[in-house]
Order: structure tokens, then C-alpha cells, then sequence
């Protein structure tokens, strides 16, 4: 039956589909060469101790490709999609909402990479599950961190394989599920076959390929606005500077841009709106949709507030530069560098890059409204590969497209691993004390890593309304209930496996309770991640305090003695 | 599996040294996060929340870039750029060759009993 329905719709998409070589040729190009990279890396697992290649990839990688590595993984679909959608709906507010990747690098790389990777090293760690259950010699705290770990990031997984179903509709024209079955096939495979190695390596490919696509839309963009003909003209430098002020015309636009949620009930929209924080009204799709069917006008007291309060926008500051630091998609890349040299010089390329990554996103997004890139409240998520489409020469409109789509594949490749690792590793080994052969437990994890696909596939197929939503409980989450233990572990003497284990539990209830208060608007002046940062704060000290310390011998393996 | 270290005195000198050179490099992110964040937030929530009515006729821009967004997140942006770059070149260090934990009496009893 599910078959049948699936053979129909496949016959549906490819009826009416029109073929577009230039998109479609370096699409398979790209696709091509990750799957040559996972062929590649396939090798070292039969040559390499399997776990340790498996998992960390032998402890080997240098500069670029921890660099690459670690920035594809945390330039999500969010990044790409998401976070070009917001500035799409919000215009330059969004600026204020990203403003904490100014330090990302520094915070994400400066002040636990190096410490985590010497104590991997000296515990032989593969996950930072194992990290920590040798520093508390504790199994509750193993399996307590692993399901944290698991529930946080299956979360992320369900967005970016939705992302990466989008990023097809759009390019492909492909049914939803199509495309989402799709992306699920070939990210899965590639990840299950090739292990870590192929992860960090197709990662370094999917780095550059979301950078140069990236930055490559600013000119096209600009050079588009610039041609446009607008009453904007009058407002800017004509004559041979015109092109020197496509931003200025296209932000000059946006200054007269209706906010649609006011719009809707009639309400005027104040001055420049989408010039100034705290912007527009949130989009809320369902009010839309209700609207379109029913004909009604919402009442102005059922629209939800402004969309960056500016408690929220000190909120994300936090959230964006702190969310680099003990996300267990990232923390993964600290195990697996090989020296401090690559840290240090990942540290000096990425600063500039993640500027580039968010900078010309806010540049183009503010110009698509020029570009009369229209699109439907609540399909905002399609901004990036329409204006690729309507900017860009179609030979690199398929190059183009293809960035954001690495920028989904290199983070779904990496949350399958960590998932896959929490649950071989630190539940099925460590925990419950699995015993398989060397044989068996590759199948294992070869079987783990693709049901967590298939389960995420499943998952995916009705997707949320903003994609950042689930990008954001992911990064709050592991924040809230993550950063201050993981912390503490690292650099606190008095800390033990309570303060572990309850600033853990209580972070992480702190965060989710807050977040659905948040959803029905009871809290507002600040993100529900704080909330759960502080309860956190608050039980690992006080917790770890009350209780006994640490055996001296385990805390002198981790501080040393003068 | 690493070899436990043979030195055990030279081992936790050594592990010491790391841990305080660790906590120098976290203080220096710290003190550039907060400040960071204080910058910004005082300058976008002085010239950027600006009620609607205070907002002047042609919104003054810098590049194209709205003014507030320009002096409170381009500019910062860059100088982050340098910080970090000062912070991998002259703040952090390269560590120490790794040496394995040394196997202390209790360290045996541990991984017996588990």
C-alpha cells in the first residue's frame, strides 16, 4: 500500500517535472563527491581500530578539517534557512537576534577544546559521556548525560532532515516527502558506511561549499537590486555610484515595507519598522491560514507581542555565542583534533568565516523584497533557494542551492553519530554492558545509526512552521542543561557526580517547563534558556557544595598537584 | 589503550600547569564575551529602540546598513575578528606533550570493581 502510494507520487513528480541541468548537474556533482569521500574514509575503518575511527576518527584531523568540520556542524539548516527566513520576516532587526556570533568562535573553540582534548586523550574517550563517567565514576551520570544528549539532539535531527526535504521541493520540484525520503537515504548512508572520517571530510567539503555559495549571492543580489527600478531611486546616489548603493535603495524599500500581522487587523504600521528592533509583529501561520479559509480578521489582543523584545535580543546574544560551547554535535570536534596548533589556527579562520556566513545573509535577505521575492507567511524557509533562483545565473544556481543543502546534510551526518554514539556507547557498552565481537558490534552501530535515520525520517514528515524553532530548543537545551556542569567538570575542583547529575537534570526541566510557558506568552522579557541556565547555575553549586567532594586521587588525575 | 605514566610527579606538575594555562584562556573568552555584550546591548538599545514616532524621517545609514546595526553589531563584529585571532596567536598556547594518567592504587581498585 505505502509502496504503491509512494510509486504514484514518484510518477506524479516526474510527469510534470521540467529538467534543469544547471541546477541538477552540480547538485549530482556535489552529491557525487561526498559519497566518493565516504567510499574513501570507508577504508580507514578496516584498517583502524573501529571504535575509535568510528567515532572520533582516530584523533587525527588538523586545521581545516576541525575548522570546517566544526563550523558545518554548527551551521545548520538554521543557519542557512532559518536564519535567512528571519531576516526575510524581520528584516534588520534580526541583526540585534544573531548578534552573539560575533564571539562564537572565540567562546566555542577558546575555552574548552583544548581541555577536552587532552582529557580524551588521557581517558581514551570516545564521547564525552565517557569523559565524564570516568571523571565521577558514576553510571547514572552516563546514562543521565547520554539520554540528555539524545533527546536534545534527535530534536535538532527532526529539523534538519525537514530542512534538507525543502531545500528539494524547492530545487527539484519534488513532493515533500519525496524529497524528504531523499535526503533521508543519502545522508544516512553515507554516514552509516563512512563513519566519522567521512563526516569531518565531507563536512570540510560541505564548509567550503556553504561559504562560497553564501558570500557568491551578496554580489548577485546587490547587482540585482541595483538594476531594479524602484521609487527607492530617488532616495540614493545615481549615475555611476548606483550600484555602489543597491543596499542602501534595498534597505531604503524595506523601510516601506507593511508589516502583513498589523496589515491583517487593520492596525498601522509604525515607521521603519523593519529598520528598527524590536521589528514586526511575530508571523503566526496559523492566524494566516484561518484567515484565508474562514475570511475572519483575527482580534488585534490574539497576535502575539513584537518580535525582539529587547530582553529576548540579550537573550540570543547568549544563546548564539554560549550555544557553540557544549553543544554535543560540536563538543564532538574536540575530541578528535590532533594537536593545539590545528585549535588555535581553526580559531583564526573560522572568526572571519562565521562574520561572512551571517553578514551576507543579512545583506541579501534585507535586498529580497527588492527582488520581489514574495513569499507566504509561514513559507519563509524557501527565501534562500528563491532568490538563488532569481539572482543568480542558472549555471550557479545549482551550486548555489547546493550550499545550504551541505550546510543541512553536515549537521544531519553529525547529530547521527552522536545519537548513535549515546546509544552504542554510553547506554549499550557502558551502561547495560553489552558484549558483541568485533563483527557484531559494527553491525550494531551500522544498524543503531540508520534506525535513528529512519526514525527521524518519520518524524519529519510534518514539518513545524519555522524551522528555527526546533534549531533553537536544540541550542537552548543542551545550553540550559549542558554548559554549567560540563563546566564545572572541566574547571572546578569542589565539583562531584551531584552537582553533575542535578545541574544536568535541573537545567534541562527548567528549560522545557519555561519553553511551553514562553509558547503560550506567560514569560516574554527573556528567552526560556535562561531560566534554565540559572536553575542549572543554581543546583550544581549549591548541590555540589552539600555534598561530599570528590575522591583526591580522581580530582588530582584532572587538576594535577603543584 | 595508553600506557599509564611513569612519572607520577612530573605527571601531575604537569597536568597543574595545563589546568591553570586552561583557566588564563577561559578568563581572557570571558572577559571579551562580557564585554562584547555590553557594547552591544548599550549601543543597539540606545539607537536602535528607538519608539516609532522618535524615528527620523530618512533612517540615517552607514554602508546601505541601518546606523544602530552598523555601530552595534558590524563594527563590533570585526573587531571580534581581530580579538580572536589576537587570542589564537598570542593568548593561547600550544600544550604540553600529552602524557596518560599515572595508574594510582585507588585508579586499579576502580576499574576492578567495575
Amino acid at each position: 500500500m505505502f509502496l504503491l502510494a509512494a510509486e504514484q507520487t514518484i510518477v506524479e513528480w516526474w510527469d510534470g517535472y521540467q529538467l534543469d541541468l544547471f541546477v541538477v548537474i552540480p547538485f549530482l556533482a556535489y552529491m557525487i563527491a561526498v559519497f566518493g569521500i565516504a567510499i574513501v574514509a570507508h577504508r580507514y575503518l578496516t584498517t583502524k581500530h573501529f571504535e575509535e575511527e568510528y567515532y572520533v576518527g582516530s584523533r587525527s584531523f588538523g586545521t581545516w578539517v576541525l575548522a570546517m568540520s566544526w563550523v558545518a556542524t554548527m551551521a545548520s539548516g538554521g543557519s542557512f534557512l532559518g536564519y535567512p527566513s528571519l531576516v526575510y520576516s524581520y528584516g534588520w532587526s534580526v541583526a540585534f537576534w544573531v548578534s552573539g556570533s560575533t564571539v562564537a568562535a572565540l567562546v566555542g573553540l577558546g575555552i574548552v577544546g583544548k581541555r577536552i582534548n587532552r582529557l580524551a586523550r588521557q581517558t581514551n574517550a570516545l564521547t564525552l559521556v565517557d569523559l565524564l563517567r570516568d571523571r565521577y565514576k558514576s553510571k547514572a551520570i552516563g546514562i543521565a548525560y547520554a539520554i540528555v544528549v539524545i533527546f536534545v539532539t534527535f530534536v535538532y535531527l527532526v529539523a534538519q532532515f525537514a530542512a534538507g526535504a525543502r531545500i528539494l521541493k524547492t530545487m527539484l520540484g519534488m513532493p515533500y516527502v519525496l524529497g524528504l525520503a531523499l535526503f533521508a537515504v543519502s545522508v544516512i548512508a553515507y554516514t552509516t558506511y563512512g563513519g566519522f572520517r567521512a563526516v569531518a571530510w565531507t563536512d570540510t567539503l560541505q564548509g567550503i561549499v556553504m561559504i562560497i555559495g553564501i558570500v557568491l549571492l551578496v554580489p548577485f543580489a546587490l547587482y540585482q537590486v541595483s538594476i531594479s527600478k524602484s521609487p527607492a531611486d530617488s532616495q540614493v546616489v545615481q549615475g555611476p555610484d548606483a550600484k555602489v548603493n543597491a543596499l542602501e535603495k534595498a534597505t531604503f524599500e524595506l523601510a516601506e515595507r507593511k508589516d502583513p500581522t498589523r496589515e491583517l487587523v487593520g492596525e498601522p504600521t509604525p515607521r521603519h519598522t523593519y529598520l528598527y528592533p524590536p521589528g514586526p509583529r511575530k508571523v503566526d501561520q496559523k492566524i494566516f491560514k484561518e484567515h484565508e479559509e474562514t475570511g475572519l480578521v483575527p482580534a488585534l489582543k490574539t497576535l502575539k507581542s513584537e518580535w525582539l523584545a529587547i530582553g529576548m535580543g540579550i537573550s540570543f546574544f547568549m544563546l548564539r555565542s554560549l550555544g557553540s560551547l557544549m553543544m554535543p554535535t560540536t563538543v564532538s570536534r574536540m575530541l578528535s583534533f590532533k594537536d593545539t596548533k590545528a585549535l588555535r589556527r581553526a580559531l583564526i579562520i573560522l572568526a572571519p568565516y562565521i562574520m561572512l556566513m551571517y553578514g551576507s545573509s543579512l545583506i541579501t535577505m534585507n535586498c529580497a523584497h527588492s527582488l520581489g521575492i514574495d513569499l507566504a507567511p509561514g513559507n519563509s524557509d524557501d527565501a534562500v533557494p528563491e532568490l538563488a533562483k532569481v539572482v543568480a545565473p542558472g549555471w550557479l544556481a545549482g551550486i548555489l542551492i547546493a550550499a545550504p543543502f551541505a550546510a543541512v546534510m553536515s549537521t544531519v551526518d553529525s547529530a547521527l553519530l552522536v545519537v548513535s554514539g549515546a546509544i552504542v556507547r554510553d547506554l549499550g557498552q557502558k551502561s547495560f554492558k553489552l558484549k558483541l565481537s568485533e563483527s557484531g558490534m559494527k553491525r550494531f552501530t551500522y544498524i543503531v545509526t540508520a534506525g535513528i535515520g529512519l526514525v527521524a525520517f518519520f518524524l519529519a514528515i510534518s514539518p513545524p512552521d519555522f524551522l528555527i524553532d526546533l534549531v533553537i530548543f536544540h541550542v537552548g537545551g543542551s545550553v540550559a542543561a549542558l554548559m554549567v556542569p560540563s563546566l564545572a567538570t572541566l574547571f572546578w575542583k569542589r565539583m562531584n557526580r551531584h552537582g553533575m547529575l542535578w545541574g544536568m537534570l535541573g537545567g534541562l526541566v527548567a528549560f522545557i517547563i519555561s519553553d511551553q510557558l514562553a509558547r503560550a506568552d506567560y514569560i516574554t522579557v527573556f528567552h526560556p534558556f535562561l531560566f534554565g541556565v540559572a536553575v542549572s547555575l543554581l543546583m550544581t553549586v549549591t548541590i555540589a557544595l552539600m555534598t561530599p567532594p570528590q575522591e583526591e586521587w580522581l580530582v588530582e588525575r584532572y587538576f594535577g598537584k603543584e | 589503550m595508553n600506557s599509564p605514566a611513569k612519572d607520577e610527579n612530573g605527571f601531575f606538575a604537569t597536568q597543574a600547569r595545563h589546568v591553570r594555562q586552561c583557566l588564563k584562556e577561559a578568563w581572557f573568552v570571558g572577559i571579551a564575551w562580557l564585554l562584547t555584550l555590553i557594547y552591544i546591548a548599550f549601543v543597539v538599545y540606545r539607537y536602535g529602540y528607538i519608539s516609532p514616532d522618535q524615528r527620523p524621517e530618512v533612517p540615517p545609514l552607514v554602508f546601505g546598513i541601518p546606523a544602530w546595526a552598523f555601530w552595534g553589531v558590524v563594527a563590533p563584529w570585526i573587531a571580534m575578528v581581530g580579538v580572536a585571532w589576537f587570542f589564537a596567536l598570542f593568548v593561547m598556547k600550544d600544550d604540553e606533550p600529552f602524557q596518560p594518567f599515572p595508574l594510582q592504587k585507588e585508579a586499579q581498585e576502580s576499574m576492578e570493581s567495575e
